[in-house]
């Protein structure tokens, strides 16, 4: 084999794509042409496309560095490594850079994010200061230097070799020095050079100075200075001396280009008149004039309020969105969504019922369980409750509509969501003790109940009592939905300010008002929203859509809401958030081998016939013990050490706030579980979709179709960043979670200092903390997915 | 009221009597030797270590579970020289189900392994299926993933240090 083909089998078989860089850089580049796209729009002669190609190109520099073959050479011959770092240091940064990223970047995040987030501190002055400091010419040049010499140190370069973790750490160590070297050679819009132009001259000279010697200093090396290259086989029949001299000879000429290049292009500003007399101009410096009238500062454009067009009428609406918005906009598609979704429900009915035993073979085994649970979660999360709107148990009621007077109300004693806790329970307890998952027929009969029960409820009843005081799925889905940005809302309040009709929620010839009784002007967030869009059906005025809001402002608003009047007053929905959020933990705990194994273990030493009583002892301490004692914890702490709540019940104020902080915990935890079933099983819906034809062929379609391959009946191998993905959806429930319950707290006690409130709620802090664990102990169990019989 | 919730409750638990087997991921479904046999294999997903095979063999003729037979599973890796020898585990009749089988084989390491279940019942010839399973890495320790566990505290202080900064600002927390 010639050296030849040695490098095209290790160019095409050493790319490592790794997922969270690569998920991190399509994140910063969406950010920054997204921002990029808004100030283009309002300076155009500041950002040429060219910057934009130019960040993109030092993105792929960067990810070129560290996916391509480069990163495999490295740990055979210096000189690839040299390269690999040559680019992270001299190319990347100045490309990035050159894109003049920061006002892109902080442009296209959300507003919310810009102005509460990061403006804080865009506008502190420590935190300027700091910056300040860190891109200075001098510290710049100190840090590039010092970076580069610490890290090619034999004990540290051999660490970095020898450990993948030290080797990330050396390249972060010189992307970000290679920042601070070039921040005051690019001068990015909009920061000013605290130096003038002409000083960048000797600046770049003495780091090609230093650079030199480096290269020199491997160039002729009389031994190899990293004990690893003389034991590795060595490639392209380089031995490892010579290996080392080439690596110093390419740090000393590109590597030298690198720091000459630029020095020509500021030779070139500097003749063109672009120096010293351009940048009083531009930037004010050495002058006590203020900056030109378009220029904005970083600080001031985090921290500006939300422009009149912004706050009018929202920018984006799911509404009208092409295709989307039509089919969602549409009565006769939502229907048609509704009947698809019957269809699928009556496939799954009759397979539960006659198809095979064994779930994972079963279409009532795979479809609901598998996956609609997992596009549930990430649709709850994404696009709001949609999943309501395509509620397929909705059509019994426009059934019962039709032919059935529908004239009672739902009785004054149930019309709360006590009704729908105590299902919710049972329905938990139904799925761990009865199987659900593991069962076709019971599925099947769920299914079949549901509709029963649906048309029975909204047969007699008027408006959507199905919906807003009994499903325990609805119940699900609202609850998940708060944590979306996505809500059914008004396009301009000041239509709705002039409307005098208000056939949103009173109804007209055509249509019925909103089922649930929410008044869209004043209703808040997603709780009791069934996304029917019958209010925007009949409002006159086409004044509703579909739009975000920031995320998890549904469970940072404590005060009142349309129809459900404060929320966090409402001990039913305080229990209700609460058997969701322990219910989360407590359905994907029942799915661990050591829980099955235990509750196997405690039904055989007590010769029971089935582990119900066990399951259902486990399920009352999961879902009514701990609950208890955890709300009594904070019940008698939290008032004692963050005093009243500024509005609402003293007695259970701070308990719904509570309620309402963990709610993104809970989340977080549904997700995780369900997303783990959905990546590892979702391919089962072949094979079962295929025996589900051949049964129904009758085995004619055998000769054509095959056999199923029922390999992928369940469970892939987890891919690698599943498990990272699943603890950092846990992070991201914990902190914002922990964050609402912060702003609950700071808003009682908009006196005390950050250490105090921080010390008083500690109490809430360790029942989050406790919930965080225990999913994090879930998720490194093996969690079952078993394929199980029914005989 | 309260005896028909009882009754009620007694109704639902004789309702979930049937058995459950709790037998795994199902990797082969075969018709031999007039048996009909279904092979699983737990956890889902596989990973190196200890695995579960299990076997549930019935008559195909008239769907009735084989009570008694003989299971025994081989493991090779694809490495293996043809002269280094298989190891082979027996199985026992599972005590979570009724009819089912099982055998703990141990797969050393991550990658690919081939397992051969036979099965020998009396008055039959023995059945031989073969499977090829890829077990992933072993569960990672969760120091392994500390730095990942702890990321929420960095959050922490971030959310702290804006607080700190807005009320220094009197623009307080929730202003906007």
């Amino acid at each position: 084999m010639t050296w030849l083909d040695v490098l095209r089998d290790s160019a095409l078989d050493s790319w490592n794509i790794r997922f969270w860089p690569s998920c991190l850089a399509i994140v910063v580049t969406f950010v920054y042409l997204r921002g990029f796209r808004a100030a283009r729009r309002s300076t155009p002669e500041r950002f040429g496309t060219w910057r934009a190609w130019s960040f993109i190109a030092g993105i792929l520099v960067v990810l070129g560095s560290i996916f391509s073959p480069l990163d495999e050479l490295g740990g055979y011959l210096l000189s690839a490594h040299m390269i690999q770092h040559l680019l992270l240091l001299g190319v990347a940064p100045p490309l990035i850079l050159l894109g003049a990223p920061a006002m892109p970047l902080l442009r296209g995040l959300p507003a919310t994010i810009r102005r509460e987030w990061i403006g804080p501190f865009l506008m502190s002055v420590v935190v300027r200061r700091g910056f300040h400091v860190l891109v200075h010419p001098v510290t710049g040049w100190i840090a590039l230097v010092l970076a580069t010499w610490v890290w090619h140190v034999s004990v540290m370069y051999e660490l970095a070799l020898v450990d993948p973790f030290w080797h990330e750490v050396e390249h972060a160590f010189f992307l970000t020095t290679a920042f601070m070297f070039w921040f005051p050679v690019i001068q990015p819009w909009p920061s000013r050079p605290v130096w003038p132009r002409a000083a960048m001259i000797p600046y770049l000279l003495l780091a090609d100075l230093q650079n030199t010697v480096f290269s020199a200093f491997f160039a002729f090396a009389p031994r190899v200075i990293y004990p690893t290259y003389e034991q590795v086989t060595p490639v392209f029949g380089l031995d490892p001396l010579e290996d080392q001299a080439l690596a110093g000879a390419i740090m000393w000429v590109p590597g030298s280009l690198i720091f000459i290049a630029p020095i020509a292009w500021v030779i070139r500003d500097l003749l063109a008149g672009r120096g010293a007399a351009a940048q009083r101009a531009r930037y004010g410096f050495g002058s006590r004039t203020t900056p030109k009238s378009r220029t904005i500062t970083l600080p001031q454009l985090a921290s500006a309020r939300p422009t009149p067009r912004s706050a009018g009428p929202r920018r984006f609406d799911l509404l009208k969105v092409p295709v989307l918005g039509w089919l969602f906009a549409s009565r006769s598609a939502r229907h048609g969504l509704r009947f698809a979704m019957l269809g699928l429900a009556l496939v799954v009915v009759i397979d539960g019922f006659f198809g095979p035993r064994t779930a994972s073979m079963n279409l009532a085994g795979v479809l609901p369980w598998t996956h609609w649970r997992g596009i549930a979660v990430i649709l709850l999360l994404v696009g709001g409750n949609l999943l309501c709107m395509a509620c397929p148990f909705t059509l019994p009621r426009t059934l019962a509509g039709r032919f059935l007077p529908r004239k009672l109300s739902f009785p004054k004693q149930l019309r709360s969501k006590w009704l729908a806790v105590g299902l919710l329970v049972v329905w938990l307890w139904m799925y761990e003790v009865l199987a659900l998952w593991d069962s076709p027929t019971a599925t099947a009969w769920v299914i079949v109940g549901y509709f029963v029960a649906a048309f029975l409820v909204d047969a007699f009843f008027r408006g959507a009592a199905f919906c807003k005081y009994v499903c325990p799925i609805g119940q699900f889905h609202f609850v998940q939905s708060m944590v979306s940005p996505m809500e059914v809302t008004t396009r301009s309040a000041s239509v709705c300010a002039t409307c005098t009709t208000q056939d949103c929620i009173r109804g007209n010839d055509r249509v019925e008002g909103c089922g649930t009784g929410l008044f869209v002007p004043k209703k808040v967030g997603n709780l009791d929203c069934t996304f029917c869009l019958d209010c925007a059906d009949a409002c006159p005025h086409d004044n509703i859509g579909i739009s975000p809001g920031p995320p998890a402002r549904d469970l940072s608003f404590p005060g009142w809401r349309s129809s459900i009047g404060r929320i966090a007053d409402r001990l039913d929905v305080t229990a209700l958030l609460l058997v969701l959020v322990f219910g989360a933990f407590a359905n994907a705990m029942g799915m661990t081998a050591p829980i099955i194994e235990w509750q196997d273990e405690i039904t055989q030493r007590f010769s029971l016939t089935n582990y119900a009583p066990v399951a259902t002892c486990l399920l009352l301490v999961e879902l009514i013990v701990v609950p208890v004692l955890v709300v009594l914890f904070l019940w008698l702490l939290i008032p004692r050490l963050l005093g009243p709540v500024p509005v609402g019940s003293r007695r259970f104020g701070w308990l719904g706030r509570c309620a309402l902080a963990l709610v993104p915990l809970g989340v977080a935890m549904w997700i995780v579980h369900y997303q783990f079933h959905f990546l590892t099983s979702w391919a089962a819906i072949f094979p079962v979709s295929h025996r589900a034809l051949l049964d129904v062929s009758g085995g004619s379609l055998s000769g054509w179709l095959g056999d199923p391959a029922w390999s992928n009946a369940c469970c892939a191998p987890a891919p690698d960043w599943l498990l990272t993905l699943e603890i950092l959806i846990l992070n991201v429930g914990f902190v914002v979670s922990w964050a609402i319950f912060f702003s609950y707290a700071r808003a009682a006690n908009p006196a005390r200092s950050t250490l105090q409130l921080f010390l008083r709620v500690a109490p809430m802090t360790c029942v989050q903390f406790g919930l965080l664990f225990w999913g994090f102990w879930i998720i490194f169990q093996p969690m079952e997915m078993r394929g199980t019989l029914l005989l | 009221m309260k005896r028909s919730l009882i009754f009620s409750a007694l109704l639902l638990l004789a309702w979930c009597q049937p058995v459950f087997a709790d037998t795994g991921q199902i990797r082969e479904v075969v018709k031999a030797n007039g048996l009909h046999i279904v092979v699983f294999t737990a956890p889902t997903p596989i990973r190196a270590g200890e695995v579960e095979v299990v076997t549930l063999v019935t008559v195909e003729a008239t769907g009735r579970p084989v009570g008694q037979y003989q299971l025994d599973v081989s493991v090779r890796s694809p490495d293996w020289g043809d002269d280094f020898p298989a190891m082979v585990s027996m199985g026992e009749p599972d005590p979570g189900t009724r009819f089912a089988y099982k055998s703990v084989v141990v797969l050393p390491d991550p990658g690919e392994w081939a397992l051969l279940v036979e099965i020998r019942t009396p008055g039959r010839d023995s059945v031989q299926i073969p499977l090829v399973v890829m077990a992933g890495e072993p569960h990672p320790l969760w120091w392994q993933e500390l730095p990942l566990l702890l990321a929420s505290l960095p959050c922490l202080g971030l959310i702290l240090a804006r607080d700190s900064l807005l009320k220094r600002s009197r623009r307080g927390f929730l202003s906007s």
